[in-house]
């Protein structure tokens, strides 16, 4: 407290004090003492809220600064990590469809060829049974054959899916950044490694993410052996 | 129709490319190349080897819309016929294609048949103009 604020505080009532102690009042005298003594326990009262009150807002702080740095050490790069895998995943998986409608395609376009040149070599007044089942055979062929192309067609999911994807995960990338930032400006260490237990369910193995994962059945079929079961 | 027509498809997801081309082969169409944006794409046009072309809008690097203004703007390429086959579907990014002189628009997800269609088209009113 200011000099000039403690000295104007308590002149008027050391001054008081000061005269009844002179004229021998004592009654005057306690009661001077009682307002003397709440004064200071007001003021203590006071401080000792504004202490509490800086307390919680310190430990409110560190609370949000322990989550921005779980969430900029790992949580974000985390998701970051997902997505890219969810991305190469349903690269790998329209890519392998399309492999297989390319390899498929012939074999039904040959079939139903092959089924309907074999039926114009019949005579058409007998085989009536074998020239009905040609037509089928070409009839499905044909059907097979349209249904590769709408099944390929549908594979544009990977490219309308990724470019959803590709927004999300440039604006995962922005809120790192600036996450890392504010974990640095408090200072607080980034949290590198997730505070989920080892066994809890997490969904798919990511690569990069996912610790200490199998890569295969055989790992999985070793392990279980290796335990005796 | 000849199917001797040498297309381009321009598009950053090989997925996309990988169906349209197939899809253009079932159709016929034998000449097939490929870029994944504007900026790959532009030196295949200038060299010339191109008479339509299928492009993507969002792209990184150079955008279909870009490329599309890149390509009516060379003297060599204006009247290249230039079919969109984009998943931007507003209807002011239409008529910014549309003014920046395309000659046909597919919203993705597509089908077999509108694809073919707005080929069709496009071929049929080069060949009268």
């Amino acid at each position: 407290m200011p000099v000039a604020k403690f000295m104007s505080r308590y002149r008027g009532v050391l001054a008081k004090l000061n005269h009844a102690y002179a004229a021998g009042d004592e009654a005057a005298f306690d009661d001077l003492l009682g307002e003397l003594n709440s004064a200071r326990e007001l003021s203590l009262r006071t401080g000792i809220a504004k202490l509490s009150q800086s307390l919680a807002d310190a430990l409110a702080r560190f609370q949000l600064d322990s989550r921005i740095a779980s969430l900029a050490g790992h949580e974000i790069p985390d998701a970051r990590m997902r997505l890219d895998h969810v991305l190469k995943m349903t690269e790998e998986a329209a890519h392998k469809t399309l492999d297989l409608i390319e390899q498929a395609a012939p074999l039904a376009e040959a079939t139903a060829r092959d089924a309907r040149l074999l039926g114009e070599t019949l005579d058409s007044r007998s085989h009536s049974d074998i020239r009905h089942f040609l037509g089928e055979v070409q009839g499905s062929a044909e059907k097979v054959r349209a249904n590769l192309t709408e099944v390929m067609l549908a594979q544009g999911f990977q490219d309308l899916t990724g470019q959803i994807l590709h927004g999300i995960r440039k604006l995962i990338g922005e809120v790192e950044s600036v996450l890392d930032e504010l974990a640095q400006v408090s200072g607080v260490p980034l949290e590198r490694v997730a505070k989920l237990n080892a066994t809890d369910p997490a969904g798919p193995a990511v690569p990069g993410v996912t610790v200490n994962a199998v890569a295969n059945q055989s790992d999985v079929d070793d392990l279980i052996a290796g335990l005796g079961i | 129709m000849s199917t001797s027509i040498r297309f381009l498809v321009v598009d950053d997801f090989s997925t996309m490319r990988r169906i349209i081309k197939n899809f253009l082969n079932d159709l016929g169409y034998t000449s097939i190349a490929e870029a994944d944006d504007g900026k790959t794409a532009l030196p295949v046009l200038k060299a010339g080897d191109v008479d339509f072309l299928i492009t993507d809008w969002n792209m990184p690097g150079m955008p279909g819309l870009e490329l599309l203004r890149e390509v009516r703007g060379d003297p060599a390429t204006k009247k290249l016929p230039v079919l969109m086959v984009t998943a931007e579907a507003k209807r002011e990014q239409i008529v910014e294609a549309a003014q920046a002189g395309v000659n046909g628009y597919v919203v993705k997800p597509f089908t077999a048949q509108t694809l073919k269609e707005k080929i069709d088209k496009i071929l049929a009113s080069q060949a009268a103009g």
